[in-house]
């Protein structure tokens, strides 16, 4: 763990050089000093060291929300509005080996897209880099300043799933919401500063288990994410399968029961008890090798028709079986036009009543929003002039309640998954009836060229020899096709084979449980003993022990969340209460927690002086200070506040001047004027 | 109306005296929500405020009885919007309205629904009956909070939208002739 040993703030302006500096130690710390004194331009240089600027909503090397004082002009020495030339600001970390490591950062009249470091070991030995503040700020193995950091704490680097599909690192600004309390919007929630737009999936509980140290609950949970967004892929392609398989089996005119609802695991059964050729047999009638066989036959039968058997010289039967043959298949492709006309016809229906189905649905589902939130609606109609309420059965209507209402629209969507169910049924007998009437065609068209052969023939034998070949033509054409088939239904056999393996070895690799290690169990202590010494007004030593975080690192408390207990001003109790328990969990249980914590005003958050006394008593108390890392406290305190901690070993520092940047030729040590 | 029992009631008293053993499920029992009065009065609400015109310079509203019953009628069933569409524009050509307006016409003759609402309305002072219109009455605000909240609430968005598209059809007088 590291702590904050110092912090800078130094520049040029019309008036002279200026400078600002915060000498720190380990522990708890108390910063006290008047408003508008420059408290939060201290900690705010802490977050712009680091480039942490994306916390606060701002674009990378913006320094805006850093004070007016180092950008554009100060009051200084007696000099009002003077203007700022240049400025920049230092932080040096120490870490428990004796390294230190100062971090500086220009703000203005320098590159801030630079950090420059000092990195010194405990035998004195210094090495200067200039780093990359934002731009390949991870990715960079030797210019990327978070690079440098992480490996310089000895943090490894992790890869989270996003909601964009890919992956992106856990960044320093995901970590920092929980070791600085930011005085303006820190305190609204629990990690108010989690950075969300950069798409990583559950990146608050990431990030709180990264400073536990808890990396085998972490990687579980990453392991869960990718499970997750394998699902979703693996849905995909069993969808994209389905129809691909679908659409070019009624290209043959063959309809195949083929699904890709339900969970991977039912769909994993289903496809797994039968191939798809036992599904072209069981639902199309279709047996390939069957039907290849008596192909063959009769491409056997018909050549040896057409080279070796006698001809009946008197027979005049060829002429007329083709031209029957083409009246039945004019007649068959009549019958499947009407069966389509038919289908499209219900199919249309079908489409109006689900959108008037869907109309219902989303007209009731609005008609319970307005009855429960009662927005806009009066309770009663009543008389004008009896000032009674006016019943509206009397009128012939119902004034239905919620529940009626709900249970209606459990029936819509109960009747919408009907008619959906039958829409689709439709659709794909639309499809196998185009499909049909392609294939009759394409054995219509047979069928005439044979007709036209035989009829233009001399002789019955002549006839009978044009008929047969055209018969042997049109078999070795389907012949054709049904290899064709075969071939398609073997690959997609080979992609249905490949996603059941898939989908299998995914639901092996999702088995892995999740793990509840003694870091969780360390932060849930912790946080029990923060809120009773900070006073959280729900919480006390006896329902403590009701205190529990899930799976989201959510605080409860008697199955309610912990944020809806308490008063209003409970809420910055248990921010405060949660950023301690972590960084003193972490502790305890060699987390990758940088070890120290900053709370910028946590007395501003609420003006009633119950909460000032509540966390001055904890200030005071040995909960406060006998922790082992650092804790800064940004605030106001009056004298006697300042007197009475410091009666109870509380270290409270109280910085020179009426501001924190003095011009230099005024400034004298910090460390003689403190304490 | 009170007075006769609920259709429900009339067969649970004919199964009682039989040996059979009747499932319920209350969903299928839950009447549509396009028979509450609460959903009928907004969506008159939304029309009303759409297409009445004020009546002199005070704060009063009319419109006709006939085309407020067209308008919420098929700003509650969509589907309808293209009958009523080539209804208005048959009669601009002269002979094609009988085919169009029998579609619509033939909605109206068991949807007694809205005509109970109106009596409701008028019953509770918030319209008076004129004629062959409607005017708000001293409760007439009543009605444009109803629209107002909705709209501000979100509520009701498909049927908003109905009745911004209806804007753009003609009624004419011919179209509520006759019913």
């Amino acid at each position: 763990m590291i702590y904050l040993k110092k912090i800078e703030v130094r520049g040029a302006s019309q008036a002279g050089n200026f400078s600002g500096v915060l000498e720190l130690a380990p522990g708890l710390q108390v910063i006290s000093a008047q408003n508008a004194y420059g408290k939060s331009l201290a900690a705010k240089a802490v977050t712009w060291c680091l480039g942490l600027e994306p916390i606060f909503g701002s674009a990378d090397n913006d320094s805006t929300r850093l004070p007016e004082a180092v950008r554009e002009d100060l009051d200084i020495g007696g000099h009002p509005n003077t203007a700022v030339l240049s400025s920049e600001c230092s932080v040096t970390f120490e870490d428990d080996k004796g390294r230190t490591l100062q971090i500086t950062r220009p703000i203005k009249g320098g590159d801030p897209s630079y950090i420059f470091v000092r990195d010194r070991d405990p035998n004195g030995k210094e090495r200067n880099s200039k780093l990359l503040a934002r731009r390949s700020t991870m990715q960079d193995e030797h210019g990327g300043f978070q690079r440098f950091f992480f490996n310089w704490l000895g943090w490894p680097r992790v890869d989270v799933p996003t909601f964009r599909q890919g992956d992106s690192e856990i960044y320093l600004e995901n970590l920092a919401p929980l070791f600085y309390i930011d005085q303006d919007e820190g305190w609204t929630n629990i990690q108010a500063l989690q950075v969300s737009r950069y798409g990583q999936l559950e990146i608050s509980e990431i990030a709180v288990e990264y400073l536990l140290g808890a990396m085998e609950s972490l990687n579980a949970r990453l392991s869960r994410l990718r499970a997750s967004q394998r699902t979703a892929a693996l849905k995909e392609a069993a969808k994209t399968i389905t129809e691909q398989l679908t659409d070019r089996m009624l290209t043959y005119g063959w309809r195949v029961d083929w699904s890709s609802y339900g969970p991977l695991s039912e769909i994993v059964t289903r496809w797994s008890k039968r191939s798809l050729r036992d599904a072209l047999r069981d639902d199309a009638s279709v047996d390939l090798p069957s039907r290849q066989h008596g192909l063959a036959r009769e491409i056997e039968r018909l050549r040896k028709a057409l080279t070796t058997e006698p001809i009946d010289p008197n027979s005049s039967a060829a002429p007329i079986a083709a031209s029957q043959r083409a009246i039945n298949l004019k007649k068959r492709r009549h019958e499947l036009s009407q069966d389509l006309s038919t289908f499209n016809g219900q199919l249309r229906e079908t489409s109006m009543l689900v959108e008037s189905i869907e109309y219902r649905l989303h007209a009731a589902s609005d008609l319970l929003r307005w009855k429960t939130s009662g927005v806009g609606r009066l309770d009663s109609l009543e008389c004008p002039t009896c000032h009674r309420d006016l019943d509206p059965t009397l009128f012939g209507l119902t004034s239905q309640s919620p529940e009626s209402v709900a249970a209606h629209i459990e029936a819509l969507k109960s009747d919408r998954e009907l008619v959906l169910r039958n829409q689709e049924a439709l659709s794909a007998s639309v499809a196998t009836s185009r499909a049909e009437i392609e294939e009759v065609e394409y054995e219509l068209r047979n069928a005439e060229t044979a007709l036209m052969t035989v009829t233009s023939a001399v002789g019955s034998v002549r006839e009978q020899l044009a008929a047969i070949a055209s018969e042997l033509n049109a078999a070795q054409r389907t012949s054709d096709r049904l290899l064709q088939a075969d071939k398609e239904i073997a690959e997609f056999q080979g992609s249905i084979d490949r996603w059941i393996k898939d989908a299998e070895e995914l639901a092996i690799a999702s088995k892995s449980l999740f793990d509840q290690s003694a870091s969780r169990q360390a932060f849930v202590a912790a946080l029990r003993e923060y809120l009773i010494a900070l006073g959280h007004s729900a919480v006390d030593r006896h329902s403590a022990e009701t205190v529990s975080i899930d799976d989201q690192f959510v605080p409860f408390m008697n199955g309610r969340r912990l944020r809806a207990l308490g008063s209003a001003s409970d809420q910055s109790r248990l921010v405060a209460a949660y950023s301690l328990a972590l960084v003193a969990a972490a502790q305890q249980t060699g987390g990758k927690h940088p070890g120290f914590l900053i709370l910028d005003e946590p007395l501003q958050q609420n003006p009633d002086e119950s909460h000032r006394d509540l966390f001055l008593t904890f200030l005071a108390n040995q909960v406060a200070q006998r922790s082992g890392f650092q804790t800064l406290i940004f605030t106001s305190l009056s004298n006697a506040e300042i007197s009475k901690l410091r009666k109870h070993g509380t270290k409270v520092i109280t910085p020179p001047g009426s501001h924190f940047l003095q011009l230099e030729e005024e400034l004298k040590p910090s460390s003689e004027k403190s304490e | 109306m009170s007075n006769n029992p609920h259709p429900i009631e009339k067969l649970a008293a004919l199964l009682g005296g039989s040996n059979a053993q009747p499932v319920i499920i209350p969903s299928r029992l839950a009447p549509s929500a396009i028979y509450d009065v609460d959903y009928r009065t907004a969506i008159i609400a939304l029309v009303f405020e759409a297409f009445s015109k004020p009546i002199g310079v005070g704060p009063e509203r009319r419109i006709s009885a006939a085309k407020l019953k067209l308008l919420q009628f098929v700003a509650i069933r969509p589907w309808l919007l293209p009958a009523i569409r080539e209804w208005s524009e048959g009669l601009a050509q002269g002979s094609l309205d009988l085919i169009h307006s029998v579609r619509i016409r033939r909605g109206f003759i068991s949807d007694t629904a809205h005509e109970d609402v109106m009596n409701v309305l008028v019953a509770s002072g918030i319209f008076v009956r004129d004629g062959s219109h409607v005017v708000t009455s001293e409760r007439a605000n009543y009605l444009h909070e109803v629209a107002s909240s909705t709209t501000q609430n979100g509520l009701f968005e498909n049927e908003r939208k109905m009745i911004s598209l209806l804007a753009s059809v003609r009624i004419t007088n011919n179209m509520l002739e006759g019913w």
